[in-house]
């Protein structure tokens, strides 16, 4: 063997494609649609229920994911610690969320137990009695969650941030209030419930290795007849009414570090430049050797960490910079970053630079998709926002074909540093 | 179940392989037997400052994660009190890139005053962002020193204070380096899409010539038995009081170990667990309540914590404690209880084995306790613990003398 030269590195492959195991389309007996996402070789599975409303059909604050939170909390024959029993027994796990416009439970089980799981979840899906003193119990904890969320600067900002852009009346821009606490009531929950966890409303995504098991106990406890409310859902229009004040800071006594966010709207993943943009966004913020981490950390030593990125929801979506700094260095660490977005409209991007982003681009994508779980993640985003897998394809072919040329035009449309709302809180 | 094969190079390097292929990833961990421990008490905080010093550049590669980033890797890095971690993932076929790098940072570092001061601030403003700037935050540079008089956990892992960051000098850090980053000081896991001869190879090509090298050796103080009560009261400007309960348990490799983490989920794993059914539904005394194991390899802690409802006196709270930990003392434990922790154990072991990522890096500190294959003994420990146990560890160690309380008072 000849002596080893360390200086060199070897060689290596790029991804070319990616191939994405597609999610395979069936329903249950009574038309709800499940998606099976046959992967991985334990004998374990997550199923997702996806109901298509969250937030933004909420018609007070709180509710969405109050609804979510109580649904195992007491139902028509069970007490929420009977339910808890019987889950933790199992060795299952449920998780309750939701977004801007779906509410989901995530349910973890091993194979054996997934009938008994199910059978459970069951009552806790179709008949939720949504209890009084559970719910003054979650209440409290979620007013003391509040009041502590309420003293850190990231969230602070956070807040005064979306407010800016969308606007308090928008359900992209609303944040919760201490009064909110207040008016909230169990009412509003169930009718939530009745409007929207209903069979006409939802869909299934099972991921893990395919095992019949699944479909026969998902079609006997939620397969047989509709269950539920007949969905009526209108999607309220909302206006984006947001001040866009190009600088704001908001003073928090006591702090030792400035939260920062700059940002605008932004397109969505709809929109034909949106893969080029995410490009962008990648090289200035977007990984751990992004233009901003190597200068305003790595150069500047200014923060611990900074990131970029673009949030798209459904209806709208925005660009964000997101960082906190020390105080001492917040205007510093401001005009840094804001040099850091001009030069990407006044520079083209070197070329072993835009291969470096690209290559990390195509891996992220591979990583999106390795796995039963990170499949199904992806394709209840997939759902969320109306796109089939030939969007991956465009997206792939769109990356691979970026030139410095086009992201310096794209730059100037919409990464324009005079277009940004800068916001810090310390 | 996981397979692995184990092989030792001979300058002493460990080696752990597991081969899975099911992901077009593979998972590269490589743990050094350096923690903040291993710190003098006057220069705290080092070992995680030095983990930010190894991604500065090593004697061959100026940059360590543009080339890792440039063949699709990813990688990060934590120190605790016992061990310091670095790992990556990346694409099966790029696998020797791992290789290259983490045997060129294992070989030597492109030290320099400058790459030093940049790396302080970071640490700096990580100290802030985690310990200062956000409620409760400092809880732990609080507890350490209260729980422990003499042992180096004292101190945070992050360091006792920003001071001891500030004065770290570049001749400090190249002899932390020579004294604890060695073949003979680590382990290497790999799980992925790969073959056992494959690795022997890729690791006897790259970190085959690394000397050996002295490590310090440890001469720190074990913790003596406590055995007065401790109490710590501290007025901060948080919306919310919190009260914690510290017990000093055995080791990671202690005998009791297993059955103590179990009534730490008795106590609170899930729903159904005891604090959360009496303590935050039926008499409301807290609005969250937890309670866990630290694990440190030489003495670890049992902490309950709990954010205190409006109104609650903190007397109250911590007789509500006290009298379930009463419960467990007096034996009043099901058999049906018992099989309900297991049977989440099991699942959480299997759940995480389905992430190559945790698969390595658990091989590898399975394999600094004892041995890799104690992963598979560990289900089989928890199915072992009897009820008895359960009764008798909680009398050794939920008594008066044994604990530590912090009571962190919201400011009037």
């Amino acid at each position: 063997m000849g002596v080893l030269d360390r200086t060199e590195a070897p060689g290596f492959k790029t991804i070319d494609s990616v191939e994405i195991l597609q999610a395979e389309k069936t329903a249950l007996d009574n038309g709800v649609p499940l998606y099976v996402i046959n992967a991985g070789e334990q004998d374990l599975v997550k199923i997702d229920f996806v109901f298509n409303a969250g937030e933004w059909d909420q018609e007070h604050p709180l509710i969405a994911n109050s609804t979510m939170l109580m649904l195992a909390e007491g139902t028509l024959n069970q007490t929420a610690e009977q339910i808890a029993e019987k889950l933790d027994f199992l060795g299952s796990f449920v998780y309750y969320s939701n977004t801007k416009h779906q509410s989901v439970i995530t349910v973890y089980s091993l194979n054996k137990y997934i009938d008994d799981t199910l059978r459970v979840l069951k009552e806790v899906v179709k008949y939720p009695s949504f209890p009084r003193n559970e719910f003054m119990t979650l209440r409290n904890k979620q007013r003391q969650k509040f009041l502590i969320d309420q003293e850190k600067v990231e969230i602070i900002s956070q807040r005064a941030f979306l407010k800016n852009l969308f606007g308090e009346k928008h359900p992209y821009g609303k944040s919760v209030e201490m009064t909110d606490y207040d008016r909230h009531e169990t009412a509003g929950l169930r009718d939530f419930h009745e409007k929207f966890l209903n069979s006409k409303n939802c869909q299934i995504i099972v991921s893990g290795k395919k095992d019949h098991v699944h479909y026969e106990s998902l079609n006997k406890f939620f397969g047989n007849n509709h269950w539920g409310a007949e969905a009526i859902i209108n999607e309220s229009p909302f206006e984006i009414t947001g001040a866009n004040e190009k600088f704001l800071h908001i003073e928090k006594e006591g702090a030792v570090q400035s939260s920062v966010r700059i940002g605008t709207h932004c397109i969505g993943k709809q929109h034909k430049d949106y893969p080029k943009l995410q490009l962008l966004n990648t090289v200035l913020g977007g990984y751990f050797g992004s233009r901003l981490m190597t200068e305003i950390r790595e150069k500047q030593g200014y923060t611990y960490g900074i990131g970029s990125g673009i949030v798209a929801y459904k209806n709208a979506s925005y660009f964000t910079i997101v960082s906190n700094v020390g105080n001492d260095v917040r205007g510093k660490a401001v005009d840094a970053i804001m040099n850091e977005v001009k030069l990407l409209r006044t520079e083209k991007i070197g070329e072993d630079e835009l291969t470096v982003v690209k290559n990390h681009i195509m891996a992220t994508m591979l990583r999106n998709f390795d796995g039963p779980f990170a499949l199904a993640d992806n394709f209840r985003s997939m759902l969320l926002h109306g796109l089939d897998y030939s969007w991956y394809n465009t997206f792939i072919a769109e990356i691979k074909s970026a030139t410095s040329e086009e992201l310096l035009l794209l730059a100037d449309k919409y990464f324009h540093e005079e277009k940004l709302n800068v916001l810090t809180c310390g | 179940m996981i397979d692995f094969e184990r092989f030792t190079l001979d300058n002493g390097l460990t080696v752990i392989v597991n081969e899975d292929k099911s992901s077009p990833f593979v998972a590269f961990n490589l743990l050094y037997n350096v923690g903040s421990k291993d710190e003098s008490e006057h220069r705290t905080g080092f070992a995680h400052l030095f983990e930010h010093l190894m991604f500065e550049g090593s004697v061959n590669v100026p940059n360590f994660d543009d080339p890792l980033q440039r063949v699709g890797g990813e990688n990060n890095a934590f120190t605790n009190t016992d061990i310091t971690n670095y790992y990556i993932t990346l694409p099966k076929e790029n696998l020797e890139t791992a290789f290259w790098l983490e045997s060129d940072r294992m070989l030597g570092l492109n030290f320099s005053e400058e790459k030093l001061r940049i790396q302080k601030n970071v640490v700096i403003e990580e100290f802030k962002q985690r310990y200062l700037n956000k409620p409760y935050g400092d809880f732990w540079l609080m507890a350490r020193p209260l729980v422990y008089k003499e042992h180096p956990y004292k101190w945070a892992t992050i360091g006792k204070e920003i001071g001891h960051i500030e004065n770290a000098t570049l001749d400090e850090v190249k002899d932390f380096f020579y004294s604890h980053y060695a073949p003979n000081n680590a382990i290497l896991a790999i799980s992925g899409n790969v073959t056992v001869e494959e690795i022997k190879q890729l690791t006897e090509k790259w970190f085959g010539p690394i000397p050996t090298r002295e490590i310090a050796k440890r001469e720190y103080n074990l913790e003596p038995v406590q055995n007065q009560m401790r109490r710590l009261t501290v007025e901060r400007k948080v919306p919310v009081d919190n009260l914690y309960l510290l017990y000093p348990m055995c080791g990671r490799n202690g005998d009791d170990f297993y059955a103590t983490d179990l009534i730490s989920d008795i106590l609170s794993n899930g729903k159904s667990s005891r604090l959360y059914q009496s303590l935050y539904k039926e008499k409301k005394l807290f609005s969250e309540i937890n309670a866990f194991i630290t694990g440190e390899m030489d003495s670890g802690l049992f902490v309950v914590s709990g954010a205190l409802s409006k109104g609650v006196s903190v007397e109250a709270a911590e007789r509500g404690i006290e009298e379930e930990m009463m419960k467990l003392k007096e034996g009043f434990i099901f058999n049906h209880e018992m099989l309900k922790v297991k049977n989440k154990i099991e699942s959480t072991i299997k759940f995480s084995e389905t992430s190559i990522l945790n698969k390595a890096m658990s091989l590898s500190k399975a394999e600094l306790i004892c041995d890799a294959g104690l992963l598979n003994r560990e289900v089989g420990y928890y199915t072992d613990v009897e009820i008895n146990d359960i009764k008798r560890i909680s009398e050794q160690l939920f008594r008066n003398s044994n604990k530590s309380a912090i009571y962190y008072k919201a400011q009037q």
